[in-house]
């Protein structure tokens, strides 16, 4: 049997009505028992044989957590706003997320100063004008 | 939310996605054609009950077969 150096968590599912066995460190790997430790034991049944393969070299690759300050965003934003970030990406020859984080670092400073989000949205205006402009006059 | 299933049906939906079931010592692993595992998972059955396939399981390898395809 597996010795096992990380917690496993224990939760009774009322949508599954039995008890299921998960952890962090090994998320395709679930338990479930009709008792906590039958879960727990499951669980532990089946890391064995998630680890035989890893070591067999046969588990699937998966995307994996992103590099560091490498984050996949996915959100749903209105038209008009959308409209807004790919005209200025075009404009400027950038990728909208150079322009989501542009807009997310003056917000930043902006909170940060305790200015109120009108003169940001002003601001955000007068920022995308000048690059505008500088762009025209390379 | 998906739904517990029985073992026949979940095999069909396993085989949808082009994965295959294979019988472990006591459970089973979701295996692609070239026999690399995507995950584990054990069947339920109590006493003169169907042998069915918990949600969570069910909604893991739908969640997992997604997240493969999006990376392809």
């Amino acid at each position: 049997m597996t010795n096992i150096d990380h917690e496993i968590k224990v939760n009774w599912s009322e949508e599954d009505d039995c008890f299921i066995a998960i952890s962090e460190h090994y998320d395709t790997v679930i338990g479930v028992g009709d008792t906590k430790d039958e879960a727990k034991e499951v669980y532990l049944e089946l890391l064995n044989e998630h680890l035989k393969a890893q070591q067999e070299g046969r588990l699937i690759k998966r995307p994996g957590r992103p590099a560091k300050n490498n984050i996949k965003l996915s959100c749903n934003i209105p038209e008009n706003i959308k409209t807004f970030i790919d005209s200025e990406a075009s404009k400027r020859g950038l990728n909208q997320a150079d322009i989501i984080i542009e807009a997310i670092q003056l917000y930043q400073s902006y909170t940060n100063n305790q200015k109120n989000i009108e003169t940001f949205a002003q601001d955000i205006i007068k920022v995308f004008k000048n690059y505008e402009i500088k762009n025209i006059s390379i | 939310m998906p739904a517990p299933l029985e073992e026949h049906k979940f095999k069909q939906l396993v085989n949808s996605k082009n994965y295959n079931i294979r019988a472990l010592t006591k459970h089973y692993e979701i295996v692609d054609s070239e026999n690399n595992q995507l995950m584990t998972f054990a069947i339920s059955h109590k006493k003169g009950g169907k042998r069915e396939i918990k949600q969570i399981y069910v909604k893991k390898f739908l969640e997992l077969t997604k997240e493969v395809t999006d990376n392809d």
